[in-house]
């Protein structure tokens, strides 16, 4: 089965997406970070087609190669729920096994409350279910000096500052992504998270968003992931794995932000696990 | 910003050949030669990880490989046709000197490269790759012999038998695949697709094959590695090393035939800082 990609009308707009291989245990529909992360950093996740699942990923809108409105209505949480279920039905993928990284986590949880119907399982690798809680959080581990250099820079705008880039050089070996030397496809990612000229930011779409106390309303079976250097803390992860009955945690002890690349191999096996007890149940 | 990758095709002694292209050439430009004969460039992927460090890196598919043209009469899958090959590649891409690195036979097919074209290279790798085709031979023999004789016996067997979609088999297969192909656990994607994507394409074009003598013509700047459990063992790396003068050797400890994958980071690491070296240093003329 050879790998496909393209581009979707999803809402007025072209949405890129990318599949690989066959749904013959079920399909898998990947959402990345952000909120304009691309797809790249998913990659990985086609590890799982030589495990019987179709794996599909797509390029939010506004970012990598999909369309980019300029206008920020269109860049809205609850837009974004319903470009998934747009994405979902324009590929005509039945039901899915949601993941989300990071920010994806955050926006597959209210996919998980407002469209249960779509899924079949739910995995949450380094998310959050609290806006309030994933900043007050951020970067459990940062030394005070650095983050103190980070936000000084950051709300100045100073981005391009040799100290707030040796700052981030920090946060990002050390809480991101800890191997050595990245791999292509995330160093790819990264390099574009910083040309979003669209003004919009995760603090504007998520200003307010909790909901840790509907979690108790998501019944599908779930999969919750994070790493124990991760700059969303472990404490985010647990308080979505309290809020969901049934769910499971899987730490991932020598990873940050990224266990999806600093642990494929045990990554990858976590999720087929989860996923073919997943179908086992049916 | 940051240059995007690219793909497509380019006409090569008179065949399309499919190429992907990453990064800018900043400090350089890697082409890269697949194993086989008869994998993908796919598996290559990691090295497109040297970008970030201001390399251009290069793969192609070889002739009758992967989504390259694939014709069908033996005359062109020679070891003599396939080192034009690598030449044509270089001129019509328009890559002016390469550090040129070969993984497994791309190795093998570097090693007959840098012999005929000295010019066209600023430096060579030699990733698991070999110099002498029947130590190859001899030393893969080895390694099965030293296989469990449930494992000997099952392969044998089912060869024997013609038996070759036997689940016993497969799975014996796959022992021997994880100990000296690739260790980990799970294959990553494009490592998988590129052995779903295999073709023989070798066609005796090693028989007899041994190049060591010549070795010390080599002048460039040489870097060699190999896995503690490589298919190609690393009796075959160290015969390399010594015919090549100067030449430099890195044994990946816990890796076998896929360093490249297996222990990704250091991989790239090691060959990134052996780039790095070469351009600090005056070139080496023979």
């Amino acid at each position: 089965m050879e790998p496909s990609e393209g581009h979707i009308k999803v809402s007025g707009f072209k949405i890129y997406y990318r599949s690989f291989g066959k749904p013959d245990k079920g399909t898998v529909l990947a959402l990345s970070g952000g909120p304009f992360g691309i797809h790249d950093c998913l990659l990985p996740m086609a590890d799982l087609v030589q495990f019987g699942y179709r794996v599909v990923m797509y390029d939010y809108l506004g970012c990598g190669r999909s369309d980019r409105p300029k206008d920020a209505r269109y860049y809205t949480q609850s837009r974004a729920v319903d470009e998934v279920e747009g994405v979902r039905r324009a590929l005509r993928l039945g039901k899915v096994h949601l993941l989300g990284l990071s920010y994806g986590g955050a926006l597959a949880l209210d996919v998980a409350l407002r469209r249960p119907k779509s899924l079949r399982s739910l995995v949450i690798s380094s998310g959050f279910a609290s806006n309030a809680l994933h900043t007050s959080e951020w970067n459990p581990h940062l030394p005070r000096g650095i983050r103190d250099t980070i936000t000084m820079y950051g709300n100045k705008g100073d981005v391009k500052n040799p100290k707030y880039l040796a700052a981030r050089e920090v946060l990002n070996r050390t809480q991101v992504c800890r191997l050595r030397v990245w791999p292509y496809d995330w160093w790819y990612t990264a390099q574009h998270f910083s040309d979003d000229n669209l003004g919009h930011s995760l603090p504007d779409r998520l200003e307010g968003w909790d909901i840790t106390d509907r979690l108790s309303g998501i019944r599908l079976p779930c999969l919750i992931t994070a790493g124990k250097y991760d700059l969303e803390s472990p404490k985010c992860a647990r308080a979505i794995h309290r809020g969901i009955g049934g769910s499971k945690l899987v730490m991932f002890e020598k990873c940050s932000h990224t266990a999806i690349w600093e642990d494929r191999v045990r990554f990858i096996e976590v999720v087929r696990d989860f996923l073919d007890g997943v179908t086992t149940l049916k | 910003m940051i240059a995007e990758p690219s793909d497509g095709y380019v006409r090569v002694l008179g065949f399309k050949l499919h190429y992907r292209s990453f990064g800018r050439p900043d400090k350089g430009t890697v082409l890269a030669l697949h194993g086989g004969p008869g994998s993908t460039n796919d598996y290559l992927l990691p090295l497109a990880d040297l970008v970030q460090f201001g390399y251009r890196v290069v793969l192609y598919d070889q002739i009758g490989c992967g989504k390259s043209q694939r014709p069908r009469s033996v005359k062109y899958y020679t070891q003599s046709r396939a080192v034009d090959e690598v030449e044509g590649v270089r001129k019509a891409l328009r890559l002016g000197r390469v550090h040129l690195l070969g993984n497994s036979y791309g190795g093998a097919l570097a090693l007959d490269v840098a012999l005929k074209y000295p010019k066209s290279l600023r430096s060579l790798v030699v990733s698991s790759g070999f110099a002498n085709y029947s130590l190859f031979e001899k030393e893969f023999a080895r390694l099965q012999s030293e296989m469990p004789k449930s494992i000997r016996d099952t392969i044998e067997k089912c060869k024997a038998r013609g038996d070759l979609k036997n689940p016993k088999y497969l799975a014996a297969l796959n022992v021997v695949d994880h100990k000296h192909f690739c260790r980990l656990r799970i294959w990553p994607y494009d490592y998988w697709y590129m052995i779903e994507h295999f073709v023989d394409q070798d066609h005796g074009r090693l028989n007899g094959w041994d190049i060591t003598d010549r070795l010390p013509e080599i002048r460039l700047p040489c870097l060699i590695t190999s896995g503690e459990y490589d298919v190609v063992t690393p009796k075959c790396a160290r015969a390399v090393h010594r015919g090549i003068s100067g030449s430099k050797l890195v044994m990946f400890g816990e890796c076998s035939h896929a360093a490249i994958w297996e222990d990704r980071a250091r991989f790239i690491k090691v060959v990134r800082d052996f780039l790095d070296g070469v351009r600090a240093s005056p070139r080496k003329r023979p």
